[in-house]
C-alpha cells in the first residue's frame, strides 16, 4: 500500500516509433516520490525521447504510461501540470531578465502573482541566482543559464521533475549547485528522474536505475542488484555488461 | 483556450519585440521616416529634374545650313535653343551626344518654300540620352512657330486673315473633384505601403516567435507547459499582427501628415498638385470614413498575413532559415498585387474582390478616389476574414506537428 502511495511514474512497454524507426521500443520501469531515478545510456540511447513522450511532447506509439495517475494519452494537461523537465538544451529568453523568464512560465502554469513571487525567491535562494536574477539573461554564463533553466522546471513546484543530462559542459561548481539541487528535491520528497550518460554521477545519487540501450531497457532495479547480477563492482562496469548482453541478445 | 494565456503569450511577445532593435526598425522606425523620406525626397528630386530640363538650352546643328538661312536665323532666336556648328557626320555627332539634335536641310530648301510645296527636314535625335528627351517637343514647338511666320507671310501676300486656319479649338474642364485626383494619384502608391508593411511590419515577430523560439532552444520548455496550442499560436498571431498593424497605422499617419503639411508631391502628373491651394500647400484630405475602411481593411490584410507569415517561420529550425523562406513568400504575395495595382484600364469586377489581398488594393483605390460599392467592401471584409481563419487554423496545426515543432 505505502509502495503504491509512493509510485508517481508508472511506464509499461513505451514505444516511440518515427515512420519504421523505432526509438523507444516497450521500456518499461517505475519511480517514486522521494528518490532519484537514474535513466542510464549512451548518446543516442532513447532516454531524451522516451522524457518527451513522458512529458507528451512527443505522442506516444504504443504502451501505458501514468503519471500521478494520469494517463499521458488521455490526461496530458493533468501530466503536464504535476512534471517538470529539465531539458537538454537550456534555452532561455535572452532579453528578458531570470526574474522575467520564470514570471512568464509562471504565468503560463496560472499560478497567481503573490505565489510565483514567492517561489522565485524560494528557487532564487536554492541555487544561488539571487546576484544574477534581475540581469538580462543574454548576458548569462552556462552555469547561471542551466541554474535559471532548472529554476523554470519547478517553478510550478512538480513532485515529478526530469533532468535530462543536467551536468553536461557545467563547471564543478555548477554541477554540485545541480546534484545538490537535486538531492534537495529528493529530500522534499520529489520524484527526480535523472538522465545521464556520467555513470559514477549515477552510482552516487540514484539507488533505482533503468538502462536503456538501442531505444531498449536492458537492466531495471537497484544498483546493487545490478552490480550483483553482473558480478562487477562498479555501475558503470554493470552497465558495460549490460549493453554487451543486450547487443549479444 | 484560455484568453488569459492568450494574453500572456501576447504581452511576451511584445515586451521581445519591443527589446529587438531590429523588429523595432522595421516595425516603427522606418515606416515613420521612409515615408516622409520617399515622399518630400522623391518629390523634391522629380520637381528639381523636371525644372532642370524646362531650363535646359538645347543644342542644334545643321547640316546644309547655307540652303535654309532664314530657318537658321529663326532657330537663333528662339528661347533655350542654340545653334552649334558641329564637325564631322550630323547624326554621329549627335549620337555621341556632342548636339542634342541635328536638322538635315535638303537641297533646293529656298526654291520648294518659294514653290509653296511642303518640305521635310530630318532630324536627327538620340532617345536614350535623358538629357535630350525635351528636344523633340522644343524644335516641334519652334518649328511650328516658323511654319505660322511662313504662313502669315503668305497670307498677307494675298490679304486674307490668319484667324480663318483656326476651325475649332478645345477648352479643357476637368470634372474631377480634389480629392478624386488626389486619390487617383494617391491609390497609385498608398495601397502598395500598406500591404508592404502589412507584411514586413509582423515579419521579424513572426520569425522571432517560432523559428527564435528554436534556435534559442525555447520552444521545448514552453510546449512543456499545459497551455494549449492553440493558445500559444494565438498569443504569437497576435503579436505578430500588433506589430504588422502599428506599422501600417505609421505608415498611414506619416504619409498623410508629410503630404498634408509638406506641399511636396511625387505625383508630378498634377493629380494632387491640382488641387493645391494659394498658399503652395496641396488641398489634400482625407474623410475619416476612408481613414476608417484603410484602417479597417487594412487590419484584415494584417491578420492575414500575419498568420501566413507565423505559419511559414515555424518551418524553419533558424531566424536565418526563416528569412530565407519568407522573401520568395513575400514576392509571391506582392508581384499580382503589384500588377493589379499598375494594370491602366482596369474594369473591377465583384469576382475580382474575392481575390485575398488584391481585393485590398483594389478596395483601397476605390476609397481613396470615393467610387466604392458596399458590394465591394463585404466581399472583400469577408473573403478576408475566412482566409485570415483558415490561416491561424493551418498554423495551428503546424504547431501540433511533432516533425514541424522539435525540428532541429
Amino acid at each position: 500500500m505505502e509502495e503504491k502511495k509512493r509510485l508517481i511514474l508508472d511506464v509499461q512497454n513505451l514505444t516511440k516509433r518515427f515512420n519504421n524507426f523505432t526509438a523507444v521500443d516497450h521500456v518499461t520501469f517505475q519511480a517514486h516520490r522521494g528518490e532519484i531515478f537514474g535513466l542510464l545510456g549512451p548518446n543516442g540511447a532513447g532516454k531524451t525521447t522516451t522524457i518527451r513522450v513522458i512529458s507528451t511532447v512527443l505522442s506516444v506509439t504504443d504502451g501505458m504510461t501514468m503519471v500521478d495517475g494520469f494517463d499521458i494519452r488521455k490526461e496530458q494537461e493533468e501530466v503536464k501540470k504535476r512534471l517538470g523537465v529539465l531539458t537538454t538544451d537550456v534555452g532561455v529568453y535572452e532579453r528578458f531578465s531570470g526574474r522575467e523568464n520564470l514570471q512568464y512560465f509562471a504565468a503560463l502554469y496560472s499560478m497567481p502573482k503573490e505565489k510565483t513571487k514567492a517561489r522565485i525567491a524560494e528557487l532564487s535562494g536554492l541555487l544561488d541566482m539571487d546576484e544574477f536574477i534581475d540581469r538580462r539573461s543574454g548576458l548569462y554564463s552556462t552555469g547561471m543559464k542551466q541554474k535559471l533553466a532548472i529554476a523554470r522546471s519547478v517553478i510550478h513546484d512538480p513532485d515529478l521533475v526530469f533532468f535530462d543530462e543536467p551536468t553536461a559542459g557545467l563547471d564543478v561548481l555548477a554541477a554540485r549547485t545541480v546534484v545538490q539541487f537535486m538531492q534537495r528535491m529528493k529530500e522534499l520528497g520529489k520524484c527526480v528522474v535523472f538522465s545521464t550518460h556520467i555513470l559514477h554521477e549515477a552510482e552516487k545519487l540514484c539507488a533505482h536505475v533503468a538502462i536503456i540501450h538501442r531505444g531498449i531497457v536492458v537492466g531495471n532495479g537497484t544498483v546493487e542488484t545490478l552490480k550483483n547480477d553482473t558480478k562487477t563492482s562498479n555501475l558503470e562496469d554493470a552497465f558495460l555488461a549490460l549493453v554487451q548482453k543486450g547487443a549479444h541478445a | 483556450m484560455n484568453f488569459r494565456t492568450v494574453i500572456t503569450v501576447w504581452f511576451k511577445e511584445m515586451r521581445d519585440t519591443v527589446r529587438d532593435r531590429r523588429t523595432l526598425m522595421s516595425m516603427v522606425v522606418l515606416p515613420l521616416f521612409l515615408m516622409p523620406a520617399l515622399i518630400v525626397g522623391l518629390g523634391k528630386f522629380s520637381e528639381y529634374q523636371v525644372n532642370k530640363l524646362e531650363t535646359r538650352t538645347v543644342t542644334v546643328a545643321f547640316e546644309n545650313a547655307v540652303a535654309a538661312p532664314d530657318l537658321v536665323s529663326f532657330l537663333k532666336t528662339q528661347d533655350k535653343i542654340s545653334v552649334i556648328e558641329v564637325s564631322g557626320a550630323l547624326a554621329d555627332a549627335v549620337k555621341a551626344d556632342r548636339v542634342d539634335a541635328g536638322i538635315v536641310v535638303p537641297d533646293g530648301y529656298e526654291q520648294t518654300l518659294a514653290d509653296r510645296t511642303p518640305i521635310t527636314l530630318t532630324l536627327f535625335t538620340h532617345s536614350t540620352n535623358q538629357n535630350a528627351s525635351v528636344v523633340p517637343s522644343r524644335l516641334d514647338a519652334a518649328i511650328s512657330a516658323y511654319n505660322q511666320t511662313v504662313l502669315t507671310q503668305r497670307f498677307a501676300v494675298k490679304k486674307i486673315d490668319t484667324s480663318i486656319l483656326v476651325g475649332v479649338s478645345l477648352k479643357t474642364s476637368d470634372v474631377a473633384t480634389d480629392q478624386e485626383k488626389s486619390g487617383f494619384g494617391l491609390g497609385f502608391i498608398l495601397p502598395l505601403f500598406i500591404v508592404m508593411w502589412a507584411i514586413t511590419g509582423g515579419q521579424y515577430t513572426a520569425i522571432d516567435a517560432s523559428a527564435g523560439e528554436k534556435e534559442r532552444k525555447t520552444i521545448e520548455s514552453l510546449l512543456l507547459t499545459p497551455v494549449k496550442r492553440i493558445t500559444i499560436v494565438l498569443g504569437k498571431f497576435f503579436a505578430v499582427a500588433s506589430t504588422a498593424m502599428i506599422s501600417v497605422v505609421v505608415s498611414i499617419s506619416s504619409m498623410y501628415f508629410t503630404m498634408k503639411y509638406s506641399g511636396s508631391n511625387i505625383f508630378t502628373s498634377g493629380t494632387i498638385a491640382s488641387g493645391s491651394s494659394n498658399s503652395g500647400v496641396m488641398a489634400f484630405s482625407m474623410s475619416i470614413g476612408t481613414i476608417a475602411v484603410l484602417i479597417g481593411v487594412g487590419l484584415l490584410l494584417v491578420l492575414l498575413f500575419s498568420a501566413i507569415m507565423l505559419s511559414i517561420s515555424i518551418f524553419a529550425k533558424s531566424f536565418k532559415e526563416a528569412q530565407s523562406y519568407i522573401s520568395p513568400a513575400y514576392l509571391v504575395i506582392i508581384l499580382p498585387i503589384v500588377i493589379f495595382n499598375t494594370l491602366p484600364g482596369l474594369k473591377t469586377t465583384l469576382w475580382m474582390f474575392a481575390l485575398p489581398a488584391i481585393n485590398a488594393i483594389l478596395l483601397f483605390k476605390e476609397v481613396l478616389v470615393g467610387t466604392f460599392s458596399t458590394s465591394h467592401i463585404l466581399v472583400t471584409v469577408a473573403t478576408l476574414i475566412v482566409c485570415s481563419a483558415v490561416a491561424i487554423v493551418v498554423t495551428t496545426k503546424m504547431y501540433e506537428r511533432e516533425n514541424v515543432v522539435l525540428k532541429s
